[in-house]
Protein backbone atom coordinates (compact mmCIF):
# COMPACT_ATOMS: atom_id res chain seq x y z
CA UNK A 1 0.00 0.00 0.00
CA UNK A 2 1.37 3.28 -0.93
CA UNK A 3 -0.85 5.73 0.50
CA UNK A 4 0.97 5.94 3.93
CA UNK A 5 4.06 6.42 1.79
CA UNK A 6 2.06 9.57 -0.18
CA UNK A 7 1.14 11.16 2.74
CA UNK A 8 4.79 11.23 4.08
CA UNK A 9 6.37 12.88 1.08
CA UNK A 10 3.54 15.11 0.97
CA UNK A 11 4.00 15.88 4.59
CA UNK A 12 7.34 16.66 4.26
CA UNK A 13 6.61 19.14 0.86
CA UNK A 14 4.59 21.14 3.07
CA UNK A 15 6.73 21.28 5.76
CA UNK A 16 9.63 22.18 3.57
CA UNK A 17 7.53 25.12 1.89
CA UNK A 18 5.85 26.35 4.91
CA UNK A 19 9.74 26.83 6.67
CA UNK A 20 10.28 28.17 3.77
CA UNK A 21 7.28 30.65 3.82
CA UNK A 22 7.85 31.44 7.26
CA UNK A 23 11.80 32.21 6.69
CA UNK A 24 12.18 34.11 3.86
CA UNK A 25 8.57 36.30 3.36
CA UNK A 26 7.51 38.61 5.06
CA UNK A 27 3.55 36.96 4.71
CA UNK A 28 4.04 35.66 8.57
CA UNK A 29 4.17 39.48 9.13
CA UNK A 30 1.60 40.67 6.76
CA UNK A 31 -1.02 38.04 8.52
CA UNK A 32 0.11 39.16 11.27
CA UNK A 33 -0.53 43.03 10.87
CA UNK A 34 -3.84 42.23 9.09
CA UNK A 35 -4.87 40.41 12.37
CA UNK A 36 -3.26 43.12 15.00
CA UNK A 37 -4.63 46.15 12.17
CA UNK A 38 -8.28 44.52 12.77
CA UNK A 39 -7.98 44.59 16.71
CA UNK A 40 -7.08 48.16 16.48
CA UNK A 41 -9.68 49.10 14.35
CA UNK A 42 -12.30 47.57 16.43
CA UNK A 43 -11.10 49.10 19.62
CA UNK A 44 -10.94 52.17 17.38
CA UNK A 45 -14.42 52.17 17.24
CA UNK A 46 -15.39 51.56 20.70
CA UNK A 47 -13.02 54.80 21.59
CA UNK A 48 -15.11 56.67 19.00
CA UNK A 49 -18.18 55.32 20.84
CA UNK A 50 -16.62 56.68 24.05
CA UNK A 51 -16.01 60.19 22.70
CA UNK A 52 -19.47 60.32 20.82
CA UNK A 53 -21.01 59.20 24.14
CA UNK A 54 -19.41 61.58 26.11
CA UNK A 55 -20.16 64.43 23.67
CA UNK A 56 -23.95 63.58 24.19
CA UNK A 57 -23.54 63.33 27.79
CA UNK A 58 -22.29 66.49 28.33
CA UNK A 59 -24.26 68.37 26.20
CA UNK A 60 -27.34 66.56 28.04
CA UNK A 61 -25.64 67.75 31.67
CA UNK A 62 -25.14 71.53 30.32
CA UNK A 63 -28.77 71.71 29.36
CA UNK A 64 -30.24 70.97 32.63
CA UNK A 65 -27.59 74.11 33.64
CA UNK A 66 -29.66 76.10 31.13
CA UNK A 67 -26.90 76.47 28.81
CA UNK A 68 -28.40 77.69 25.64
CA UNK A 69 -25.72 76.09 22.84
CA UNK A 70 -23.69 73.71 24.67
CA UNK A 71 -22.42 71.67 21.72
CA UNK A 72 -20.68 74.98 20.00
CA UNK A 73 -19.19 75.67 23.24
CA UNK A 74 -17.76 72.13 23.68
CA UNK A 75 -16.73 71.97 20.15
CA UNK A 76 -14.54 75.49 20.58
CA UNK A 77 -13.21 74.36 23.39
CA UNK A 78 -11.54 70.81 22.02
CA UNK A 79 -8.22 71.24 20.85
CA UNK A 80 -7.99 74.42 22.26
CA UNK A 81 -6.87 75.69 25.11
CA UNK A 82 -3.21 73.51 25.24
CA UNK A 83 -0.22 74.66 27.34
CA UNK A 84 3.38 74.47 25.34
CA UNK A 85 5.34 73.30 28.58
CA UNK A 86 8.43 75.92 29.59
CA UNK A 87 11.65 75.01 28.65
CA UNK A 88 13.46 72.97 30.84
CA UNK A 89 17.17 72.52 29.38
CA UNK A 90 17.17 75.97 31.35
CA UNK A 91 15.98 75.09 35.00
CA UNK A 92 16.59 78.38 36.10
CA UNK A 93 13.04 79.74 37.64
CA UNK A 94 11.27 76.44 35.59
CA UNK A 95 8.64 76.49 38.50
CA UNK A 96 8.02 80.00 38.48
CA UNK A 97 7.12 79.96 34.77
CA UNK A 98 5.43 76.64 35.21
CA UNK A 99 3.06 78.03 37.59
CA UNK A 100 2.88 81.59 35.44
CA UNK A 101 1.85 78.87 32.36
CA UNK A 102 -0.59 77.13 34.70
CA UNK A 103 -2.39 80.08 36.14
CA UNK A 104 -2.31 81.77 33.09
CA UNK A 105 -4.47 78.63 30.97
CA UNK A 106 -6.40 78.50 34.11
CA UNK A 107 -7.56 81.95 33.61
CA UNK A 108 -8.68 82.20 30.06
CA UNK A 109 -10.43 78.91 30.49
CA UNK A 110 -12.11 80.47 32.97
CA UNK A 111 -12.70 83.50 30.92
CA UNK A 112 -13.62 81.19 27.92
CA UNK A 113 -16.36 80.15 30.10
CA UNK A 114 -17.76 83.29 31.64
CA UNK A 115 -18.01 85.13 27.79
CA UNK A 116 -20.07 82.07 26.94
CA UNK A 117 -22.25 81.99 29.35
CA UNK A 118 -22.25 85.20 31.75
CA UNK A 119 -24.13 84.96 35.07
CA UNK A 120 -22.91 81.54 36.01
CA UNK A 121 -22.65 80.31 39.26
CA UNK A 122 -19.21 79.70 40.87
CA UNK A 123 -20.18 75.64 41.04
CA UNK A 124 -22.18 75.72 37.65
CA UNK A 125 -18.52 77.09 36.05
CA UNK A 126 -16.01 74.91 37.67
CA UNK A 127 -18.51 71.78 36.38
CA UNK A 128 -18.98 73.28 33.10
CA UNK A 129 -14.69 73.39 32.99
CA UNK A 130 -14.53 69.92 34.26
CA UNK A 131 -16.97 68.50 31.95
CA UNK A 132 -15.06 70.82 28.44
CA UNK A 133 -11.73 69.64 29.85
CA UNK A 134 -12.70 65.86 29.80
CA UNK A 135 -14.61 66.05 26.41
CA UNK A 136 -10.73 67.23 24.99
CA UNK A 137 -9.16 64.24 26.70
CA UNK A 138 -11.44 61.57 25.01
CA UNK A 139 -11.19 63.64 21.89
CA UNK A 140 -7.10 64.10 22.05
CA UNK A 141 -6.68 59.98 22.95
CA UNK A 142 -8.79 58.89 20.12
CA UNK A 143 -6.60 61.22 17.86
CA UNK A 144 -3.62 60.20 19.10
CA UNK A 145 -4.30 56.34 18.41
CA UNK A 146 -5.68 57.60 15.13
CA UNK A 147 -1.98 58.73 14.53
CA UNK A 148 -0.77 55.68 15.03
CA UNK A 149 -3.12 53.53 13.14
CA UNK A 150 -2.81 55.28 10.42
CA UNK A 151 1.47 55.67 10.44
CA UNK A 152 1.33 52.36 10.62
CA UNK A 153 -1.10 51.18 7.85
CA UNK A 154 0.61 53.94 5.60
CA UNK A 155 4.27 52.23 6.39
CA UNK A 156 2.97 49.05 6.39
CA UNK A 157 4.91 49.27 10.07
CA UNK A 158 3.59 45.64 11.62
CA UNK A 159 5.49 46.26 15.08
CA UNK A 160 3.87 49.74 15.39
CA UNK A 161 0.72 48.34 14.59
CA UNK A 162 1.56 45.22 16.96
CA UNK A 163 2.49 47.50 20.07
CA UNK A 164 -0.47 49.76 19.63
CA UNK A 165 -2.77 46.38 19.33
CA UNK A 166 -1.18 45.68 22.63
CA UNK A 167 -1.30 48.18 24.34
CA UNK A 168 -4.69 49.19 23.03
CA UNK A 169 -6.69 47.73 25.70
CA UNK A 170 -5.06 50.18 28.79
CA UNK A 171 -5.85 52.80 26.42
CA UNK A 172 -9.61 51.66 26.31
CA UNK A 173 -9.43 51.40 30.17
CA UNK A 174 -8.66 54.73 30.80
CA UNK A 175 -10.65 56.53 28.13
CA UNK A 176 -13.38 54.81 29.61
CA UNK A 177 -12.80 56.12 33.03
CA UNK A 178 -12.55 59.48 31.73
CA UNK A 179 -16.00 58.72 29.62
CA UNK A 180 -17.83 57.23 33.20
CA UNK A 181 -16.51 60.59 34.99
CA UNK A 182 -18.29 62.47 33.03
CA UNK A 183 -20.76 61.26 34.49
CA UNK A 184 -19.61 60.75 37.60
CA UNK A 185 -19.32 64.93 37.55
CA UNK A 186 -22.37 65.55 36.66
CA UNK A 187 -24.45 64.17 38.91
CA UNK A 188 -22.23 66.25 41.21
CA UNK A 189 -20.98 63.33 43.83
CA UNK A 190 -17.54 63.32 45.70
CA UNK A 191 -15.32 61.80 43.13
CA UNK A 192 -12.41 59.19 44.56
CA UNK A 193 -10.16 62.41 43.96
CA UNK A 194 -12.04 64.03 46.92
CA UNK A 195 -10.58 61.59 49.71
CA UNK A 196 -7.87 64.06 50.86
CA UNK A 197 -10.77 66.73 51.21
CA UNK A 198 -13.04 64.65 52.30
CA UNK A 199 -10.60 63.47 55.29
CA UNK A 200 -9.12 67.10 56.16
CA UNK A 201 -13.08 68.08 57.04
CA UNK A 202 -13.31 65.17 59.10
CA UNK A 203 -11.13 66.74 61.33
CA UNK A 204 -13.57 69.84 61.36
CA UNK A 205 -16.47 70.30 63.78
CA UNK A 206 -19.54 72.05 62.70
CA UNK A 207 -18.89 75.58 63.70
CA UNK A 208 -15.44 76.09 62.22
CA UNK A 209 -15.98 79.01 59.96
CA UNK A 210 -13.68 79.14 56.80
CA UNK A 211 -12.53 82.03 55.04
CA UNK A 212 -10.65 81.95 51.21
CA UNK A 213 -6.72 82.58 51.79
CA UNK A 214 -5.73 81.59 48.42
CA UNK A 215 -8.40 81.29 44.63
CA UNK A 216 -10.63 78.50 45.16
CA UNK A 217 -8.82 77.46 48.18
CA UNK A 218 -10.32 77.54 51.99
CA UNK A 219 -8.73 77.83 55.45
CA UNK A 220 -10.87 76.59 58.54
CA UNK A 221 -9.42 77.17 62.09
CA UNK A 222 -10.65 74.37 64.69
CA UNK A 223 -9.01 72.61 67.52
CA UNK A 224 -8.42 69.09 68.67
CA UNK A 225 -7.72 68.25 72.07
CA UNK A 226 -5.73 71.36 72.61
CA UNK A 227 -4.05 72.08 69.84
CA UNK A 228 -4.87 74.40 67.13
CA UNK A 229 -5.76 72.84 64.20
CA UNK A 230 -5.22 74.91 60.56
CA UNK A 231 -7.21 72.84 57.78
CA UNK A 232 -7.02 74.12 54.13
CA UNK A 233 -8.69 72.55 51.23
CA UNK A 234 -9.97 73.54 48.36
CA UNK A 235 -13.24 75.28 48.41
CA UNK A 236 -16.16 73.54 47.62
CA UNK A 237 -18.80 71.86 46.67
CA UNK A 238 -17.82 72.76 42.64
CA UNK A 239 -15.54 70.25 41.45
CA UNK A 240 -11.68 72.16 42.02
CA UNK A 241 -8.25 71.28 43.53
CA UNK A 242 -7.71 75.15 44.66
CA UNK A 243 -3.92 76.05 45.33
CA UNK A 244 -3.08 74.31 48.45
CA UNK A 245 0.43 75.06 48.29
CA UNK A 246 -0.14 78.75 47.73
CA UNK A 247 -2.50 78.74 50.60
CA UNK A 248 0.15 76.83 52.91
CA UNK A 249 3.06 79.26 52.10
CA UNK A 250 0.41 82.50 52.96
CA UNK A 251 -0.87 80.62 56.12
CA UNK A 252 2.83 79.62 56.98
CA UNK A 253 3.75 83.05 56.50
CA UNK A 254 1.64 84.77 58.40
CA UNK A 255 2.01 82.25 61.32
CA UNK A 256 5.64 83.27 61.30
CA UNK A 257 6.83 79.58 61.09
CA UNK A 258 5.54 78.75 64.99
CA UNK A 259 3.48 75.77 64.04
CA UNK A 260 5.31 72.14 65.21
CA UNK A 261 3.97 69.93 62.05
CA UNK A 262 2.15 70.16 58.60
CA UNK A 263 0.25 66.96 57.66
CA UNK A 264 -0.77 66.53 53.59
CA UNK A 265 -3.44 64.13 53.21
CA UNK A 266 -4.22 62.93 49.41
CA UNK A 267 -5.36 60.28 46.94
CA UNK A 268 -2.64 58.21 45.63
CA UNK A 269 -2.64 56.03 42.94
CA UNK A 270 -2.31 51.93 43.70
CA UNK A 271 -0.43 49.32 42.39
CA UNK A 272 -2.56 46.16 41.34
CA UNK A 273 -1.34 44.23 43.62
CA UNK A 274 -3.12 46.89 46.59
CA UNK A 275 -5.94 46.94 47.51
CA UNK A 276 -8.83 50.36 47.21
CA UNK A 277 -8.99 52.32 50.38
CA UNK A 278 -5.56 51.37 51.81
CA UNK A 279 -4.25 54.00 53.95
CA UNK A 280 -0.22 54.49 54.50
CA UNK A 281 1.83 57.25 55.95
CA UNK A 282 5.19 58.19 55.63
CA UNK A 283 7.18 61.87 55.27
CA UNK A 284 7.03 64.70 52.09
CA UNK A 285 4.34 66.30 50.70
CA UNK A 286 1.11 64.25 49.39
CA UNK A 287 0.51 66.17 45.90
CA UNK A 288 0.18 65.21 42.60
CA UNK A 289 0.56 68.16 40.96
CA UNK A 290 2.72 69.61 38.16
CA UNK A 291 5.13 70.80 40.71
CA UNK A 292 4.21 74.37 41.35
CA UNK A 293 2.00 73.55 44.66
CA UNK A 294 3.88 70.51 45.63
CA UNK A 295 7.41 72.33 45.35
CA UNK A 296 5.85 75.30 47.50
CA UNK A 297 4.97 73.27 50.24
CA UNK A 298 8.61 71.90 50.31
CA UNK A 299 10.32 74.57 50.17
CA UNK A 300 7.89 76.20 53.26
CA UNK A 301 8.49 73.31 55.20
CA UNK A 302 12.16 73.03 54.86
CA UNK A 303 12.00 77.24 55.53
CA UNK A 304 10.65 76.67 58.40
CA UNK A 305 12.15 73.36 59.23
CA UNK A 306 8.56 72.09 60.17
CA UNK A 307 8.16 68.11 59.93
CA UNK A 308 5.82 67.57 56.82
CA UNK A 309 4.30 64.41 57.10
CA UNK A 310 2.07 63.01 54.13
CA UNK A 311 -1.17 60.14 54.88
CA UNK A 312 -2.57 59.07 51.06
CA UNK A 313 -5.59 57.35 50.58
CA UNK A 314 -5.15 54.76 47.76
CA UNK A 315 -6.68 53.82 44.48
CA UNK A 316 -6.93 53.28 40.42
CA UNK A 317 -6.80 55.77 38.18
CA UNK A 318 -10.51 55.13 37.49
CA UNK A 319 -11.25 54.96 40.93
CA UNK A 320 -9.71 58.65 41.03
CA UNK A 321 -12.19 60.24 38.77
CA UNK A 322 -15.41 58.53 39.29
CA UNK A 323 -17.68 58.44 42.57
CA UNK A 324 -15.97 57.57 45.60
CA UNK A 325 -17.01 53.70 46.25
CA UNK A 326 -17.68 52.90 49.82
CA UNK A 327 -14.44 51.00 49.70
CA UNK A 328 -12.74 54.29 49.33
CA UNK A 329 -15.15 55.87 52.03
CA UNK A 330 -14.03 53.69 54.63
CA UNK A 331 -10.13 54.52 53.70
CA UNK A 332 -10.55 57.94 53.96
CA UNK A 333 -12.31 56.72 57.65
CA UNK A 334 -8.89 55.49 58.08
CA UNK A 335 -6.89 58.39 57.01
CA UNK A 336 -8.71 61.01 59.50
CA UNK A 337 -8.05 58.45 62.32
CA UNK A 338 -4.31 58.28 61.56
CA UNK A 339 -4.49 62.11 60.88
CA UNK A 340 -5.54 62.36 64.71
CA UNK A 341 -3.32 59.88 65.41
CA UNK A 342 -0.14 61.62 64.66
CA UNK A 343 -1.15 64.81 65.80
CA UNK A 344 -2.23 63.53 69.64
CA UNK A 345 1.02 61.46 69.31
CA UNK A 346 3.84 63.65 67.83
CA UNK A 347 2.40 67.43 69.25
CA UNK A 348 2.12 68.68 72.63
CA UNK A 349 -1.32 70.58 73.84
CA UNK A 350 -0.97 74.49 72.71
CA UNK A 351 0.72 73.57 69.95
CA UNK A 352 0.07 74.35 66.42
CA UNK A 353 -0.84 71.87 63.14
CA UNK A 354 -1.59 72.57 60.14
CA UNK A 355 -3.63 69.92 57.84
CA UNK A 356 -4.12 70.15 54.30
CA UNK A 357 -6.48 68.15 52.24
CA UNK A 358 -5.48 68.13 48.98
CA UNK A 359 -8.08 66.55 45.64
CA UNK A 360 -10.74 67.48 44.35
CA UNK A 361 -13.32 68.84 46.23
CA UNK A 362 -16.69 67.93 43.98
CA UNK A 363 -19.42 67.24 46.57
CA UNK A 364 -17.55 68.72 49.63
CA UNK A 365 -17.76 72.18 51.25
CA UNK B 1 -9.98 -1.15 6.77
CA UNK B 2 -11.00 0.11 10.17
CA UNK B 3 -8.51 1.83 11.22
CA UNK B 4 -8.12 5.56 9.74
CA UNK B 5 -5.06 6.70 8.32
CA UNK B 6 -3.16 8.32 11.16
CA UNK B 7 -2.06 11.16 8.69
CA UNK B 8 -6.33 12.19 8.22
CA UNK B 9 -6.59 11.78 12.36
CA UNK B 10 -4.10 14.41 12.80
CA UNK B 11 -5.28 16.64 10.30
CA UNK B 12 -9.03 16.03 11.71
CA UNK B 13 -7.71 17.09 15.39
CA UNK B 14 -5.56 20.14 14.14
CA UNK B 15 -8.48 21.42 12.06
CA UNK B 16 -10.83 20.56 15.56
CA UNK B 17 -8.27 22.33 17.75
CA UNK B 18 -8.43 25.24 15.51
CA UNK B 19 -11.80 25.99 15.16
CA UNK B 20 -12.80 25.35 18.84
CA UNK B 21 -9.91 28.13 19.83
CA UNK B 22 -11.21 30.67 17.56
CA UNK B 23 -14.53 29.89 18.86
CA UNK B 24 -13.91 30.41 22.67
CA UNK B 25 -11.54 33.70 21.53
CA UNK B 26 -14.36 35.11 20.05
CA UNK B 27 -17.17 34.33 22.64
CA UNK B 28 -14.67 35.54 25.24
CA UNK B 29 -14.15 38.72 23.25
CA UNK B 30 -17.78 39.28 22.58
CA UNK B 31 -19.39 37.89 26.48
CA UNK B 32 -18.47 41.70 28.23
CA UNK B 33 -20.66 41.23 31.04
CA UNK B 34 -23.12 44.53 32.45
CA UNK B 35 -21.89 46.07 35.33
CA UNK B 36 -23.88 47.41 37.91
CA UNK B 37 -23.33 50.43 39.06
CA UNK B 38 -24.70 50.12 42.85
CA UNK B 39 -26.56 52.98 44.94
CA UNK B 40 -25.52 56.18 45.14
CA UNK B 41 -26.26 56.62 49.49
CA UNK B 42 -26.14 60.36 51.31
CA UNK B 43 -25.20 59.47 55.38
CA UNK B 44 -26.37 62.65 57.41
CA UNK B 45 -25.09 62.68 60.93
CA UNK B 46 -26.90 64.87 63.84
CA UNK B 47 -24.21 66.90 65.54
CA UNK B 48 -26.06 67.09 68.94
CA UNK B 49 -26.65 63.16 69.34
CA UNK B 50 -24.52 61.76 66.27
CA UNK B 51 -27.65 59.98 65.75
CA UNK B 52 -26.32 58.78 61.55
CA UNK B 53 -29.17 58.34 58.90
CA UNK B 54 -28.86 57.64 55.55
CA UNK B 55 -31.03 57.79 52.12
CA UNK B 56 -30.31 57.58 48.00
CA UNK B 57 -28.49 60.64 46.96
CA UNK B 58 -30.38 63.56 45.39
CA UNK B 59 -29.26 66.34 43.17
CA UNK B 60 -27.97 69.20 44.84
CA UNK B 61 -26.30 67.12 47.92
CA UNK B 62 -23.03 68.20 49.24
CA UNK B 63 -21.17 66.88 52.33
CA UNK B 64 -21.57 69.84 54.68
CA UNK B 65 -24.50 71.09 53.97
CA UNK B 66 -26.80 71.08 56.94
CA UNK B 67 -30.59 69.77 56.55
CA UNK B 68 -33.56 68.67 59.19
CA UNK B 69 -33.88 68.04 62.01
CA UNK B 70 -33.13 65.08 64.02
CA UNK B 71 -35.75 62.67 64.52
CA UNK B 72 -34.09 61.77 68.20
CA UNK B 73 -33.37 65.25 69.42
CA UNK B 74 -34.30 67.82 67.04
CA UNK B 75 -30.90 68.96 66.55
CA UNK B 76 -29.35 70.18 63.44
CA UNK B 77 -28.42 67.59 60.81
CA UNK B 78 -25.55 67.28 58.56
CA UNK B 79 -24.45 65.41 55.38
CA UNK B 80 -20.98 64.07 56.64
CA UNK B 81 -20.62 61.33 53.49
CA UNK B 82 -21.85 60.61 50.00
CA UNK B 83 -20.62 57.45 48.92
CA UNK B 84 -21.65 54.57 46.49
CA UNK B 85 -22.62 51.18 47.86
CA UNK B 86 -21.39 48.45 45.76
CA UNK B 87 -24.48 46.17 44.25
CA UNK B 88 -24.74 42.92 46.18
CA UNK B 89 -22.26 40.08 45.05
CA UNK B 90 -23.91 37.40 43.44
CA UNK B 91 -24.32 34.80 46.25
CA UNK B 92 -21.39 31.75 45.57
CA UNK B 93 -22.55 28.90 47.39
CA UNK B 94 -20.10 27.27 49.24
CA UNK B 95 -19.24 23.57 47.69
CA UNK B 96 -20.54 21.13 50.37
ZN1 LIG C 1 -29.85 64.12 67.43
Amino acid sequence: MDGVQDWTSMLIAILILSSFILNFTDIPQKIQFTRYSSVVRRKLMELMEFEEEGRRKSIKYLKDMNLNNPKTLIDNYVDNFFMIFPVEREPTDIIRRLKHLLRTRDESVKRYVLDQVPNVSEVDRQKIEVLLELNSVLTYINKVVKHYYNLGVKFNDWIMMMQLALQINHIVRLAKAYKDAIDSFGVGAPIGDGAGALAARMLLDSVSAASEIAPETVLYETSLEGRKLYVIKAKGPGPTVGWPGEALEKLVERLECRISRVITIDAALKLESEKSGEVAYGVGAAIGDLGPEKIAMERIASKCSVPLDAVVVKMSNEEAINTMTKQIYEGVVRAADVVKNIILSKTKEGETVIVVGVGNTLGIE
Amino acid sequence: MLGLDPLYILLIAIVVFLASYLLVSYLRESSTQKEEKGKLLTMKKCLSCNYVLSRPYEKEDYVGRKEGKCPRCSGDMMITAIYLEPPPQPQVTAPS
